[in-house]
């Protein structure tokens, strides 16, 4: 059997003095990686996800490392090369990047950044970003960008660099991943809608002249232990509306990991039954349980897959 | 009178580990790094090594020395600035300048030189607002929003100190404007007390000199048998780590340069001209760090105590 890989987010908190006993803890537990939510503008405090990151490697030995995801059209692609380059050599080898264009219009516009160019930015970044972490120099000629002979020093630990992962739900960010990415992340699928998906990023990648058989099947879902889906629903909709100041319901019967143990159980078999091998698992129980949950989840269901 | 290193040439996670214990267990106030985008080899994001500073240390305060403001979008660089902040627990000083003479990267970023100031202009005027953590609005050259409020505001209140670094007529407003402090790089003592007298002219203009405010300077620092030997080591380091001529860079009495006896002698200068926190600037390859960190702990800040 494949090694199921599961990693677990922090999010949100009143403050962030738990962070260093949350990583240690999350990696004694077994998991194998950890992430960090973007929210730059939330109703309850957040943290940016690269320096929370790299505060993180310091204060665990093993876990990958990623944000879940970051809004990249937000940033300048050098900076995030060389930022996660950064990360990749003080963590010795465990980031990850992982990212979004974003739905969450008022970060576009605080940034600077048209609606409709998120897509085609986010393109040339990721194009960008691979040449600085694999090329010597690199000249770039683009709709948003523009350098001649950069060089980005140092580069990343892992060769030939870092992982990325592409997450969302729409044709373009399927697109994007098949062309860019070492992983999709589809949000909020069910698993013959993941299926449907990863096989066409495959198709683009093999179309664009890519391994297709490199890129791994990663899956995104809301984690909340609860007597019932229902009850765990609610719970996560609470959540949701702080962490977003907005009104959201979690529907009971969505494709995630809400509810009492069996229920997760089947539904991460469901999502392993269309191959995916690894999850990141975003906690939408309120946040000073956050710990208790992935303590639970690596007693109860983890064991199960290994 | 305060102390601090400032060092950006770390390989690896081990080195800015056992740099950062060293540094606060040798009984230096602070912490630094500087940023060198596409001007040096191998200096990683200052960011990142500082959330580690953080992690390694529980006393010094820890910063940039500078970062460079024009390159960072303002309000994701206040929410960078705001979580380390909260992961030191209070302990960042943002030290800020708008390139110097390192302005290689900058167009690649897509940031014309010239703008680079008023650039710093726009993003201290909005990170400053941001970090209220009340709902704000800017329509500016740069940047143009409404009504958006930041993830997380700084654990300092009302922010982490604001330290401008440069010597250019415009930094000297700029730090009397938006500054806690202001720390100019190599400058001798006469030049350097002209400067904190301007800045003082401008905080009363602006009606903030009964702010706490914090005159500092940043030196090289290199210790040898004699004067001549540590100036030609720290040129050559010097020579090595940057893209441009270090012919600016000479020892004497703007730098931290020589034997112990005229390093102390320097330092006496800039303490009577009113300095209260001298940043030192290891000119040696990171072998030597630890040893440099070390003399100055044990022969030099005995002296300032």
């Amino acid at each position: 059997m494949t090694d199921i890989k599961f990693g677990v987010t922090y999010s949100e908190r009143p403050d962030f003095t738990d962070l260093p006993a949350y990583a240690r803890r999350v990696e004694d537990l077994g998991f194998d990686s950890i992430w960090v939510t973007e929210n730059i503008s939330s109703g309850a405090q957040s943290l940016e996800c690269f320096t929370a990151l790299s505060f993180m490697a310091a204060h665990s030995g093993k876990l990958m490392l990623g944000p879940s995801v970051m809004l990249l059209p937000i940033r300048n692609p050098i900076l995030v090369a060389q930022t996660v380059a950064s990360l990749d050599i003080l963590s010795g080898g465990r980031a990850v990047l992982g990212v979004g264009v974003g739905e969450v219009t008022p970060n576009l516009a605080a940034h600077g950044v048209n609606f409709r160019e998120r897509a085609s930015r986010s393109n040339e970044a990721l194009e960008i970003i691979k040449k600085l972490w694999t090329e010597d120099s690199v000249t770039f000629h683009g709709r948003h960008f523009d350098m001649d002979d950069y060089q980005l020093v140092p580069r990343p630990v892992q060769k030939p660099h870092p992982r990325i992962h592409v997450g969302g739900g729409a044709v373009s960010v399927v697109r994007r991943a098949g062309r860019f990415a070492d992983s999709l992340i589809p949000v909020s699928k069910t698993p013959d809608e993941a299926r449907a998906m990863f096989e066409s990023a495959e198709q683009t990648a093999r179309d664009s002249g890519r391994d297709a058989s490199a890129m791994t099947r990663v899956m995104h879902l809301f984690l909340c232990f609860a007597h019932s889906p229902e009850e765990a629903a609610s719970i996560a909709s609470g959540v949701f509306t702080r962490r977003y100041n907005s009104q959201t319901n979690v529907p009971p019967d969505a494709p995630h990991l809400l509810g009492p143990t069996d229920h997760i159980r089947n539904t991460l078999q469901s999502f392993i039954d269309v191959g995916v091998t690894e999850f990141v698992m975003n906690l939408v129980c309120p946040p000073e349980q956050g710990l208790s949950h992935a303590e639970r989840f690596a007693k109860e269901v983890m064991p199960g897959f290994r | 009178m305060k102390f601090g290193i400032s060092y950006a040439y770390y390989q690896d996670a081990s080195q800015v580990r056992e740099s950062a214990r060293l540094v606060e267990s040798s009984g230096f106030d602070s912490l630094w790094v500087t940023e060198n985008v596409h001007s040096g080899p191998e200096a990683l994001e200052p960011m990142a090594v500082l959330s580690q500073f953080a992690a390694y240390t529980q006393r010094i305060s820890i910063g940039p020395a500078v970062v460079l403001l024009p390159l960072r979008n303002p309000v994701g660089f206040a929410h960078a600035v705001a979580t380390v902040d909260h992961l030191s627990g209070g302990r960042f000083i943002l030290g800020v300048g708008a390139g110097g003479n390192a302005v290689e990267g900058y167009e690649a970023y897509g940031v014309p030189v010239k703008e680079r100031g008023r650039r710093c202009d726009e993003t201290l005027e909005i990170m400053t607002n941001l970090w209220t953590g009340k709902p704000y609005s800017f329509n500016g050259q740069f940047s143009r929003f409404s009504d958006y409020t930041l993830g997380a505001r700084p654990y300092q209140r009302p922010h982490p100190p604001v330290w401008l670094g440069g010597d250019a007529p415009p930094v000297l407003r700029r730090a009397g404007r938006w500054g806690d402090g202001f720390f100019p790089a190599h400058t001798h003592p006469a030049q350097t007390a002209e400067m904190y007298r301007k800045i003082d002219g401008y905080r009363r203009e602006w009606g903030r000199d009964d702010r706490e405010f914090t005159n500092a300077i940043y030196l090289y620092v290199h210790f040898a048998e004699s004067g001549e030997k540590a100036q030609a080591e720290a040129r050559a380091t010097l020579q090595e780590r940057y893209t441009y001529p270090v012919s600016h860079v000479h020892a004497g009495v703007n730098s931290v340069v020589g034997t112990v006896d005229q390093c102390v002698r320097a330092l006496k200068e800039y303490q009577s001209i009113g300095v209260s926190h001298v940043i030192m600037d290891p000119a040696c390859p990171f072998e030597r760090l630890s040893s440099t960190v070390e003399k100055a702990a044990r022969e030099i800040m005995p002296h300032f105590k």
